[in-house]
């Protein structure tokens, strides 16, 4: 096994699982807006003990210091997954790509482009901001997001922090306060960038042929089930599947149902992927 | 009477948004401020600009009604320059882009006073 993790800061920069013998199926994961990839380590964990090779990268603007955020633009991350996947995707017969929140948003944007994605896994869609914690004053954002403003404007990470479970709320809310698990505040300039990807998603979601697992929970705190119903009814994918949660927040990968949030990517992975019958026990073996 | 009360509450407004905008600047849109606090400030400037627009609008709507059409282009250039320089605005050039809008704020200022000594 070669678990590589690369440190620039006290976040994780870079989390990968890699076989040396590659089980030829792969996923790369990306982490939510101001997020890491420590919020996917578990998950990325998990899959990679049912035979996959888990990438989760550290995208542009997030990892070394918060300041970078103020300036990094969606065209950044665009990039950025762009040029992951395609040096990633000849070395793997199947190639899963996923992500949570903004993850997701890229995910989607990712298979807009390219056509040879096997399958993607859309954990909490960000492509509305409508959640039942958006402030009443947000009628007041357009003023944020097209103005100056954006640069000064800043929200404060707060209960509950998209997490339902209290354990686990207080546990993530120690580790931000250690700053390892993700900025304790972000600012409107990169919710202007992640809105801006979004548009662009939704303006080219028919171009979505991949097979998709949408996961999105009834009481979402920051964006409703809107966005995971308009990726399932719009996409062109020949396969789409809508999981709804019912006890969980934004942070479904944290939550009371993070096991079946994995169960169902597990199922939908293993159901598209031709290297399914991966000799697990074999694996493990080559592993020890 | 609606004239001037509006503009009495637009250069009110105006001379408040240059204030505040350039003390959030220099005191309170700084690393050691807390998140919550910058969050509120950048709040109460939204309300601030949000007046701002509005009035301008309204005030625009006010000399168009009474048939002076050459206040509405600098009116209209005030309500756009906001949007305008958010457009073109980057984090890394930010003092300038600031310093800009601030200049536009009180441009518009002058303007306004001009508008209500000539009422």
């Amino acid at each position: 096994m070669n678990v590589q993790k690369t440190k620039k800061s006290d976040m994780d920069h870079i989390l990968i699982h890699r076989e040396t013998v590659q089980p030829n199926r792969a996923v790369m994961l990306f982490h939510g807006l101001t997020g890491s990839p420590y919020e996917l380590k578990k998950y990325a964990k998990h899959l990679y003990d049912k035979g996959f090779d888990v990438f989760c990268y550290c995208l542009p603007g997030h990892g070394d210091h918060a300041i970078d955020i103020y300036s990094v633009k969606e065209k950044d991350w665009r990039e950025f997954a762009d040029e992951r996947y395609k040096t990633l995707r000849k070395n793997y017969a199947d190639f899963f790509v996923g992500g949570l929140c903004l993850g997701a948003v890229l995910a989607l944007n990712l298979a807009v482009e390219n056509k040879d994605i096997t399958g993607l896994i859309c954990l909490s869609t960000t492509l509305f901001l409508d959640g039942w914690t958006i402030p009443f004053y947000n009628f007041l954002m357009p003023l944020g997001l097209y103005t100056i403003l954006r640069y000064y404007y800043t929200f404060p990470e707060r209960e509950p922090y998209g997490i339902k479970n209290i354990k686990a709320r207080s546990a993530v809310s120690k580790l931000m306060s250690k700053n390892t698990v993700a900025m304790d505040n972000y600012p409107l300039s990169s919710v202007y960038e992640l809105l801006l990807l979004s548009k662009r998603v939704r303006h080219n979601i028919t171009k979505v042929f991949a097979p998709v697992l949408i996961i999105h929970s009834l009481e979402d705190d920051l964006t409703s089930t809107k966005s995971a119903k308009f990726v399932y009814n719009n996409a062109s994918s020949f396969y789409k599947e809508y999981v709804e949660l019912n006890d969980s927040y934004h942070l479904v990968l944290y939550d009371n149902e993070k096991e079946k949030v994995l169960n169902k990517t597990i199922e939908f992975i293993d159901a598209l992927s031709y290297k399914r019958n991966v000799d697990l026990k074999e694996l493990k073996n080559r592993r020890k | 009477m609606i004239l001037k009360f509006l503009l009495i509450a637009l250069l009110s407004i105006n001379f408040l948004l240059i204030v505040s905008f350039f003390y959030g600047i220099t005191n309170i849109f700084k690393e050691e401020t807390s998140p919550k606090k910058r969050a509120f400030y950048s709040i109460f400037l939204s309300v601030l600009l949000f007046l701002y627009l509005g009035l301008i609008v309204t005030t625009g709507l006010q000399y168009l009604l009474r048939e002076n059409y050459s206040t509405a282009p600098f009116m209209f250039m005030f309500f756009i320059f906001p949007f305008a320089i958010g457009n073109f605005a980057s984090y890394k050039k930010l003092s300038l882009f600031s310093a800009i809008q601030i200049s536009i704020f009180i441009l518009s200022l002058i303007y306004f006073t001009y508008l209500y000594v000539n009422l």
